[in-house]
């Protein structure tokens, strides 16, 4: 594998940085670097969402937890599933109507610039979090390849990531998408035929589990967690993707509302496509390596590609793995730079040009990258940093995201008090080793609903200029218009 | 020896929900214009 790999490996990431010089010169405003011109289509829309969605919490972090959980981790998955389609349905369109950068931009519109603010912090906390679990992601399948130390191979995989995404922004993320995503589709069909090869099918993969003592409480849902926990995951896992602000800048980004709300619902399908690749490799690893004592549940996906599947399929299959982390931070760190830029730098700079705009979003990327190498250090799994992340982001800023859209009686102060109170919470929580076992996100997310109701009837209606431009894309919806108006 | 029950749960899921947003974008909703500024 060692020399075909570093080729094929080499040959991708040039074509990517081939891609993102190629972007350079397109990208002249901070909306063609950020939002791609607003002009994508729904192929590239539901690529870029598909791609940066499929990074390593989906493809090696789930595996890793399918492998030590068995079945119960379905609870994750079934969430997650109604987390997309419920921002399809109830949000996409809207969002796309509303024609912001981020989701602080949105908290300012409808709050204010001290919202913004607060807002933005949680969305660095979220960002940071996911980029650290995909360098994490891409440091185990380079240290399961290669024999690099987990670590190095976490910086090599940030220096590549971070060079192409500041030279071409969107549009050459959108791009490298596609190309992305075409190969770790193809990859993960070949893990799917090549492991269930090996173990002999569906039907005889689970008849092997179940006949081993030690395996067979793998196949029971609730094995591993207490219905406390699974509740704190349909929070966990539901909400984030409501708000999630990789899709709202997707939604920006697309052409019209409709191209918004259909790349999302693709993404949703596609999504559980990776599920089902996520438990056939997971279980392919119990099979093959259950019993190797220090065995890294994360590297389940690597090490069965490289143990099991034979020449260049596993070769292919290992950069497909590769390009899906890629694919996922190089938006983590666009998503990050854009709110440094325009929800701290433009309002502290008093509208500066778009091209500094754009310098300072470049520049904001390798300061994010080091920030996420430095939490990756800090945690053990993958997903055991996607979980943080997004407990802090959900109990923090959920509520009054949601709340912009739907309560016309949500007040600045509500929203700030109820992000300020909840998130803080949901902190305090985790340090205090989450008291009575409950997961930080359920007593920060109760703290955050009932301040921002409690504070907002206790103040001043909000001024109806600033709930116009919500309420207008509302009644877009119920006129069924299909765009905005103007 | 198939899957358990809970996997099948979360496959109808997801027929279910998506194709419930692809009918109702299709069905209800006219699209295609671009946004306006």
């Amino acid at each position: 594998m060692g020399v075909s790999f570093y080729v094929t490996l080499s040959i991708y990431m040039v074509i990517l940085i081939i891609i993102g010089l190629f972007f350079t010169k397109k990208s002249k405003s901070f909306d063609d670097y950020f939002l791609a011109g607003r002009n994508l289509g729904i192929w590239q829309t539901t690529a870029t969402n598909l791609a940066s969605w499929a990074g390593a919490g989906v493809v090696i972090g789930f595996t890793g937890y399918f492998f030590e959980g068995g079945y119960s981790m379905i609870w994750i998955a079934i969430p997650t599933a109604i987390g997309v389609y419920a921002f399809a349905f109830l949000l996409s369109r809207r969002i796309s109507n509303i024609r912001q950068y981020t989701i602080p931009d949105l908290l300012e519109l409808r709050y204010s610039k001290t919202a913004k603010y607060v807002g933005g912090v949680f969305i660095l906390v979220y960002m940071i979090g996911l980029t650290a679990a995909n360098f994490m992601a891409a440091g185990w399948i380079l240290n399961v390849v290669t024999g690099l130390r987990f670590e190095i191979g976490m910086i090599i995989a940030a220096v590549v990531i971070v060079a192409y995404t500041m030279m071409g922004g969107l549009k050459a993320v959108a791009w490298t998408d596609i190309f992305q995503w075409i190969i770790l589709s193809i990859g993960i069909i070949l893990a799917i035929i090549f492991v269930l090869m090996r173990v002999g099918g569906w039907s005889e993969m689970h008849a092997t589990i179940a006949a081993s003592e030690e395996t067979s409480w793998m196949l029971y849902p609730m094995a591993v967690f207490d219905i406390k926990t699974i509740i704190s995951f349909f929070f966990i896992f539901t909400l984030p993707f409501i708000i999630d602000p990789i899709m709202y800048q997707r939604c920006y980004a697309a052409r019209t509302p409709r191209i918004a709300r259909l790349a999302v619902t693709y993404t949703g399908i596609f999504d559980g496509f990776l599920t089902f690749g996520a438990i056939v490799v997971a279980f392919g690893a119990v099979i093959f390596f259950g019993g190797v004592e220090g065995f890294a549940p994360d590297s389940s996906f690597p090490m069965i590609v490289k143990e099991v599947i034979p020449g260049y399929a596993g070769v292919f299959i290992l950069v497909a793995l590769i390009a899906a982390v890629m694919s996922s931070a190089d938006t983590t760190l666009l998503v990050s730079g854009g709110t440094v830029s325009q929800d701290y730098y433009r309002p502290i700079a008093k509208n500066p040009s778009d091209r500094t705009a754009k310098r300072i979003t470049i520049i904001a990327v390798p300061i994010i990258a080091i920030l996420a190498l430095f939490l990756a250090w800090q945690f053990e799994y993958i997903m055991e940093v996607c979980i943080f992340a997004f407990s802090v982001f959900v109990a923090g800023a959920v509520v009054p995201i949601i709340g912009a859209f739907y309560f016309k009686r949500g007040t600045n102060a509500g929203a700030i008090a109820s992000m300020i109170g909840g998130g803080g919470i949901a902190i305090v929580w985790k340090i205090l080793g989450e008291p009575f076992g409950y997961d930080p996100v359920i007593p920060g997310l109760a703290l955050s609903i009932i301040l921002y109701f409690v504070i907002s009837y206790c103040t001043r209606r909000p001024d109806p200029s600033k709930i116009e431009p919500f309420l207008k894309s509302a009644k877009e919806v119920s006129k069924d218009t299909g765009t905005a108006v103007n | 020896m198939g899957a358990p029950n809970i996997f099948w749960i979360y496959i109808a899921v997801e027929i279910v929900l998506a194709l419930a947003v692809l009918i109702y974008e299709f069905a209800f909703r006219k699209g295609g214009k671009k946004k306006s500024l």
